[in-house]
């Protein structure tokens, strides 16, 4: 009886009219033992099939490395950055000073330009001293010629 | 990687050698992992990655030819698993040689219906094809194996 179904499967399948479920039927049927002997030919076929596809492939497959350093590298930038802009929030939390100091510091400044000032001053009169001795110079040389 | 099973075996049905086909599907998921951005706007991926695998190899067979390189068969061995008498064993491997001797086209087709069991319009996305072309080719292949099979099976038989 099965072979009747099985026959007019068989057909329809040579004519490329078969549905996956229909296919899956004749494929199960040539798999078990009891073939009927007219259709036996037809066995290694469908076997066939079955077998190859247990086939499958063992190789490590390898993606391009150079992609997966990028990825990383995004990463590790981010990482970097937090890290970076910890240490600099830290730097200047520490940098903030009192107001005693900020005085002291005012302090310095202003004694700093003060000084300057009056090493200035002292140039400038330094440079006038010049021309004393530029004086004394001349009257040295008018008594020398009249000796 | 879900259908590397899938890929490697189409494409050692094209290109027949296994160390080719382990280099082919190397090859294609470095191609499918470059254009990853462009896999999503895919209906189906998996229809993608085998056309991808489907014309690589074709466009090594082609260069291969143009090399004068002749195709290194490689014997299939039938896998332990399929514990039957040796009979139908040999029948496993005769069929697998019969398809080897097909035109690639057919190969291909049959190697898609019958062996990873695609619907016809899932194959016609895949070979950039439509249903009736590709039920024509799958016909003729079926038939071309049956009749080689039955050619064989009454030489052995007499």
């Amino acid at each position: 009886m099965e072979s009747v179904k099985i026959k007019k499967l068989l057909d329809n399948y040579f004519e490329g009219r078969t549905t996956l479920e229909e296919e899956k039927i004749l494929e199960d049927y040539f798999n078990q033992p009891y073939i009927s002997e007219e259709l036996k030919s037809y066995q290694p076929l469908f076997m066939g099939f079955s077998a190859a596809r247990q086939e499958v492939f063992n190789k490590k497959i390898i993606l391009p490395e150079e992609k997966k350093v990028k990825f990383i590298n995004s990463k590790t930038i981010s990482i970097a950055a937090a890290i970076f802009v910890g240490i600099g929030v830290f730097v200047l939390s520490q940098s903030q000073i009192t107001a005693d100091e900020k005085e002291a510091l005012e302090a310095l400044n202003q004694s700093r330009v003060k000084m300057m000032m009056l090493s200035e001053k002292l140039n400038y009169g330094a440079q006038k001293l010049q021309y004393v001795s530029e004086f004394s110079d001349a009257t040295d040389r008018v008594f020398n010629i009249e000796e | 990687m879900p259908f590397k099973d899938k890929l490697y075996r189409i494409a050692k049905r094209i290109l027949i050698s296994e160390d080719e086909a382990e280099d082919a599907v190397q090859e294609v998921y470095v191609r499918l992992w470059n254009s990853r951005e462009n896999l999503k706007t895919y209906r189906s991926p998996e229809a993608f990655a085998v056309t991808i695998t489907k014309n690589y190899c074709l466009d090594r067979l082609k260069s291969k030819q143009a090399g004068n390189l002749k195709i290194v068969h490689s014997n299939y061995e039938a896998k332990e698993s399929i514990e039957r008498n040796i009979e139908a064993r040999e029948g496993v491997s005769l069929v697998l040689k019969i398809m080897e001797s097909l035109p690639t086209q057919q190969r291909i087709v049959l190697q898609l219906r019958d062996i990873e069991q695609y619907e016809f319009s899932e194959i016609a996305e895949m070979l950039e094809s439509n249903e009736t072309a590709i039920r024509v080719a799958l016909s003729r292949a079926r038939k071309a194996v049956r009749d080689e099979m039955i050619k064989n099976y009454n030489y052995g038989v007499s």
